[in-house]
């Protein structure tokens, strides 16, 4: 099955599903959990179903196209459900057959995984599934979102598109993933794998991006205590993404990096916030203590 | 007597609970069963990753009877001078469901009081067992355990 058919056969089963399928934010994040359809919709009483690719760059993740399985720039297909079904994961292994999998023939295993995003003040419980030994997606259970308890309680589940479309394709390399007919996941992604991981380990200013981070996180500020909640949002994600460069530049001490999350935090926390006094469900949100 | 096989399905339990939610399952139901006056003649679990499950053998169909004492007002604020009971004698009886003649007056360390003779017990296991076992499911000790969609009980996964 080719790449890009897995994208369309997850987005044809989730779209049957009542999700709304949403396309890829165009801000840097390190993970679909960063969406403002997954982070500030998880929020809140509202119900919510949605899906999506999530294309998401981690640069301490590079490894220059070298290793088959890790990328600074990754696709990750996002699902959130809310309330999180009580038949959740039956609903997720019928998914599997979207992608020509039939999981009465593989070893689907969920091992227990426990998630926490400091940077997001959030965590969550649930798994790993493993098809055949190896992780193909995670699920988890939303407890907590910007510091705030979740009431009710989403699902995400997090495909990773790269190695599912690796073991359908019997292929040992990401890169050899044929994403469309005659044309290679490397030869679309390859050179800007390779010049990111450069400029992510090398080339990228250090102190520019202390620079941007200062900037945009006093921008996020002033916007979020003006009530402008997604414009404020964004530049707590840009902030993170510039957080995200140092870190892999190897510039930050273990203290200072400390101090860079908590900062990420509190803009995350302060955007959930923000959120939920403009539904009018602040006062009955319960907050984590 | 008579047997019972309760079993809690969940979503997969993480490992280290298949185990420790067994032992744990087994040992508050069996002080359960003895404080509702059914204690079994055997408690044994079992679990999978998908199911936690107790059985107890030799169970009693009706709960142990026995009498329980429960404390009222001072001696000297439940009878006038005539002896009659007072209002607040009258409204301990009501509350305790017993007649106000019943009630007994009983020396303690902290002086006389009132005291109502009740009788607990001898109720069918099959009305005292659905909220006992109701209450194991949320009172299953655990490390950590997570809500999920809109139910208010949390577990260790979730409960179906």
């Amino acid at each position: 099955m080719l790449f890009q058919d897995i994208m369309l056969g997850l987005d044809r089963f989730w779209a049957d599903q009542g999700c709304v399928i949403a396309l890829p934010h165009d801000t840097e994040v390190g993970a679909g959990t960063f969406y403002p359809t997954t982070f500030l919709r998880s929020l809140g009483s509202a119900p919510w179903r949605v899906a999506g690719v999530a294309p998401s760059r981690r640069p301490a993740d590079g490894r220059y196209g070298d290793n088959p399985y890790r990328f600074q720039y990754f696709f990750q297909y996002q699902v959130l459900l809310k309330p999180s079904p009580l038949d959740v994961q039956q609903v997720y292994l019928d998914s599997l057959y979207a992608l020509g999998i039939d999981p009465h023939a593989h070893d689907i295993r969920f091992v227990e995984d426990n998630w926490e995003s400091p940077t997001l003040g959030a965590w969550g419980l649930g798994w790993e599934v493993w098809m055949d030994g190896m992780e193909i997606t995670q699920f988890t259970y939303f407890q907590q979102v910007g510091g705030f308890d979740c009431r009710p309680v989403s699902v995400e589940l997090t495909y990773g598109l790269e190695r599912i479309a690796m073991y359908l394709q019997g292929v040992d390399h990401a890169f050899d993933v044929e994403y469309a007919p005659g044309v290679t996941m490397g030869a679309l992604r390859g050179d800007f794998e390779v010049q990111h991981c450069r400029y992510n380990f090398e080339e990228s200013d250090a102190e520019l991006q202390r620079l941007l981070f200062d900037k945009y996180e006093f921008e996020a500020k002033r916007l979020l205590e003006l009530g402008l909640i997604h414009p404020g949002y964004e530049f707590a994600m840009k902030a993170s993404h510039a957080f995200n460069l140092l870190d892999a530049r190897g510039v930050l001490s273990q203290t200072e990096r400390q101090t860079y999350v908590q900062r990420v935090r509190r803009l995350s926390e302060a955007s959930a916030r923000e959120y939920l006094s403009q539904l009018g469900e602040l006062e009955t949100a319960p907050e984590a203590s | 007597m008579a047997d019972l096989l309760f079993e809690i399905g969940t979503e997969e339990l993480p490992s280290w609970y298949v185990d420790e939610g067994r032992t744990a399952l087994a040992q508050l139901l069996e002080e359960r069963l003895a404080d509702a006056g059914l204690a079994a003649e055997r408690v044994r679990g079992f679990s999978t990753p998908r199911r936690l499950a107790v059985l107890a053998e030799g169970l009693p169909e009706r709960s142990a009877s026995r009498e329980e004492l429960r404390r009222g007002p001072a001696a000297e604020v439940a009878f006038d001078d005539s002896g009659a009971p007072t209002r607040a004698a009258r409204g301990f009886a009501r509350s305790s469901g017993v007649e106000p003649d019943a009630l007994e007056i009983r020396d303690t360390d902290r002086g006389r009081y009132v005291f109502a003779r009740l009788r607990r017990g001898g109720d069918p296991a099959t009305e005292v067992l659905p909220p006992l076992l109701a209450d194991l499911v949320h009172d299953l000790p655990a490390q950590r355990k997570m809500r999920w969609a809109d139910v208010s009980t949390a577990f260790v996964r979730p409960v179906h």
